[in-house]
């Protein structure tokens, strides 16, 4: 698979092809189910790379007035799916990861790390990337967005806080009026 | 993967789900081998078996229930090579535009890899094509760089049938569509309720002096056959029905071949050979088991049923000295013609929710463009929907000039899920000599078998066609009051679900693969019953016909036997 279509940007109509994973996979990370413990060690990314990521996915999704990536988890998701359902895209996400740290680190004359960065420098590069490297700062929202937005099983969406705030609720079955327009039609 | 499809355990008594199955021997020679369970061979399984024959079905996929079936959208649908669909890592098939390209590795065949095939995890707009698709060669001429011919038979010849497949397998709907081609009976259920994307849509064309109209649908609105009716759960766009209330062969069609006695389903068989003798006739299909071992079934006839895509691969490996291109390929054109409708798809953003992941996905279509005025110079047609384009995966959703990200998309994220739809204009597609399916010389797949390799350029005009759809989808979605309209393509769709035309129908052997009657010209004992028999696209939505022209060709093929003509 090439690396520009891995965890592709979930705006379009159909959501992105997230690399091969049979249904047996599938289900077995049914188990790992939400709430990790906060200590539990990672099975995938570094301890560097779930810090980076932590701070990256809580620009893209911050914690406002409601619940953001961190509430929701996200890093736990990537790590868990990395380990996972996207076990053939480590490389590639290793790759991006890597492409990130190249870019980021040009953006103060000095050299410094993303980390190391003002919360309002942070967020500054991140729009520099999304500019500048699309398809990295891509790759980076498509998979925060699907930890925010996949079923909880899966280690992200902890408390289903991604399906909140789109107004997704996920009851098996439903009556008219299912929205504004179609009131007084049932 | 999945368990026995047969039993289940219910508080730890065992439960019959379907009825028991008659199994045969490969050296039992069967009446009829059929490869594929899908749209078609569910059909013909059904109805060959009722009608007194033995039958085998190899099915390359798994045998799932709706005790398999989730709401997680990970696995299976609208992610491509989950459980539900072809696996391109073991089955990857390659592509190019033209002959002077190398083909590269690419998704561009897209089917549903179960027992069911596509009808399992399909949208299930069920819509007739009108009477001029049978005729447009000698309505309309033939375009310039394109093989569009008139069909062998026309709609009068199928009504019956289309009135069967709405009634056999549960369509939902309601008689009257001004646009619809003449009908003999009613739908056997009231349409699906209506959505606010229909109300929507009702909006926009009625101020477009168009004629919206109830969708027909392969989805029961009421309980109907011993089946439920719809629940409108959360999810229905690319996944399996857990009420069983999609009208699916998986929940029509095959229980109901199982229970005749007489026909077994083989599955996680992938057919690779179809077997001929000195004479020139088929004896039956050679295909890798479970444990990739080969085994051949023998048949007295074949049906193949495989889809536009499988349909041709599997007749190009079945060449031999006697039928050095391929099986049936005498008149060069088993792969060719490949078309796979047009689209056209705009965005809206509306004042009010909109909610369209609750329930089937479409309430209402608009059908006044299935015939086009001669003076836009265009080719073919189509028809319209408003559909959402959003499940919860697609919660990262963003809009064109706003912010895709930070607490500012935050606040826009419920709108652009909830408040937004799509108007999608379904067009068809014109064949051209050149587009076609054919095996890669290089790539293998996991059984060694060579990948499909897709040639395809769209003809020009369905690239004019698309646009003028796109247009009118604008001027539909802003007459219906959206705020704002995203979006710019419109055209030939170049690979998907829709896999037609690989195995055309026709009465010139030279220019056609099979016969009226589904029989393929080279070989009287092999018949084709796919998407691979489409002379035209339609103006999309083609599995109504597929199933349509099955119910028909089982009844021709159960003539000819009875009458010792095989
Ligand atoms: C997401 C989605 C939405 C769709 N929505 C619509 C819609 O709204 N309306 C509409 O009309 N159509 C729709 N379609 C298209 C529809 O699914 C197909 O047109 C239809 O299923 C094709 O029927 P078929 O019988 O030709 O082939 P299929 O249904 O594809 O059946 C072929 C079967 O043969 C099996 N097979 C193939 N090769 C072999 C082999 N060598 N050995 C053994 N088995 C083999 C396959 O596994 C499959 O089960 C949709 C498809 C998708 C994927």
């Amino acid at each position: 698979m090439q690396r520009r279509d891995f965890v592709q940007s979930m705006a379009g109509g159909l959501a992105g092809a997230l690399g091969a994973a049979s249904w047996s996979q599938l289900r077995a990370v049914s188990a790992y189910a939400a709430g990790v413990a906060e200590s539990a060690p990672y099975e995938c990314l570094t301890a560097e790379q779930a810090k980076l990521l932590d701070v990256v996915t809580a620009h893209l999704i911050p914690t406002d007035d409601t619940p953001g990536a961190r509430e929701a988890k996200v890093v736990r998701f990537i790590d868990h799916a990395l380990a996972t359902i996207f076990k053939d895209n480590q490389k590639d996400f290793a790759k991006t990861l890597a492409d990130f740290t190249e870019f980021t680190s040009h953006y103060r004359p000095d050299g410094a790390a993303f980390l190391a960065l003002t919360p309002n420098e942070q967020i500054d590069a991140l729009g520099e990337l999304e500019r500048l490297e699309p398809d990295v700062f891509r790759d980076l929202r498509g998979i925060t967005m699907t930890g925010m937005f996949a079923h909880p099983e899966h280690g992200g969406n902890f408390g289903k806080i991604g399906w909140k705030l789109i107004g997704y609720e996920d009851r098996y079955s439903w009556a008219p009026p299912f929205g504004y327009y179609d009131r007084g039609r049932e | 993967m999945s368990g026995d499809p047969h039993h289940t355990h219910h508080r730890g008594e065992p439960v019959r789900l379907l009825p028991p199955m008659r199994t045969y021997a490969p050296t039992d020679e069967v009446d009829f081998v059929i490869v594929g369970s899908g749209a078609a061979g569910g059909v013909m399984a059904r109805e060959l078996s009722r009608n007194g024959f033995s039958v085998v079905v190899l099915e390359q996929g798994p045998f799932l229930t709706e005790r398999d079936f989730s709401h997680d959208q990970f696995w299976g649908d609208l992610q491509p090579d989950k459980a539900l669909t072809n696996n391109r890592k073991d089955q990857p098939g390659t592509s190019r535009k033209t002959d002077k390209d190398d083909a590269k590795i690419s998704s561009w065949n897209n089917y549903g890899r179960v027992v069911g095939g596509g009808s399992v995890h399909f949208t299930a707009n069920y819509w007739r094509f009108p009477e001029l698709e049978f005729e447009q060669a000698t309505r309309f001429g033939v375009p310039d760089d394109s093989t569009i011919a008139d069909w062998p038979i026309r709609y009068a010849d199928l009504e019956p049938y289309y009135t069967k497949v709405e009634w056999d397998i549960g369509v939902s709907g309601l008689a009257g569509n001004p646009f619809e081609p003449p009908r003999t009976k009613p739908f056997p259920l009231p349409p699906l309720p209506i959505k606010s994307e229909g109300v929507l849509l009702e909006r926009g064309a009625n101020k477009l002096g168009m004629h919206p109209w109830p969708a027909p649908m392969a989805i029961l609105s009421h309980p109907y056959r011993g089946r439920s009716g719809c629940v409108a759960c959360g999810i229905c766009i690319g996944n399996a029905c857990e009420v069983r209330a999609k009208s699916s062969s998986l929940v029509t069609m095959i229980p109901e071949a199982v229970a005749s006695g007489r026909c077994e389903i083989r599955t996680l068989s992938y057919a690779r050979k179809v077997e001929t003798n000195a004479s020139g006739r088929v004896t039956g299909v050679t295909y890798f088991d479970k444990n990739k071992k080969e085994v051949l079934q023998r048949a007295k006839a074949v049906v193949l049923s495989a889809n536009g895509c499988e349909t041709p691969k599997l007749l190009l490996m079945s060449a031999t000295t006697a039928f050095p291109d391929g099986l049936a390929n005498s008149s060069g054109q088993v792969g060719r013609n490949i078309m796979f409708n047009g689209s056209a798809l705009r965005d809206g953003l509306f004042e009010h929710e909109i909610n369209g992941w609750k329930g089937a996905v479409v309430s209402r279509v608009v059908w006044d463009t299935y015939e086009m005025p001669a003076s836009l110079g265009l080719y073919g047609g189509g028809g319209f929907d408003f559909r959402c384009g959003y499940t919860p995966l697609n919660g990262g959703a963003t809009w064109p000039g706003e912010p895709t990200w930070g607490s500012a998309w935050k606040k826009r994220a419920r709108d652009y899920f909830t408040k937004s739809l799509s108007v999608y204009g379904h067009m068809s597609s014109l064949p051209t000599p050149n587009n076609r399916v054919d095996l890669d010389p290089k790539v293998k797949d996991a059984w060694g078998l060579p990948a499909p390799r897709l040639t395809f350029t769209g003809h020009p005009n369905d690239f004019k066609l698309g646009a003028w759809f796109g247009k009118r989808g604008e001027e539909l979605l802003t007459a219906a009051g959206a705020l704002s309209v995203a979006g710019e393509y419109g055209g030939p769709d170049g690979g998907g679900p829709h896999l037609l035309g690989t195995c055309r129908m026709g009465n010139d052997p030279r220019t056609s693969v099979v016969n009226a009657d589904h029989r393929a010209h080279d070989v009287p004992n092999l018949f084709i019953v796919d998407g691979s028999n489409f002379v035209t696209s339609g103006r999309g939505q083609p599995t109504m016909t597929i199933q349509a022209l099955a119910f028909r060709a089982a009844d021709r093929i159960t003539a000819l036997a009875k009458a010792k003509a095989l």
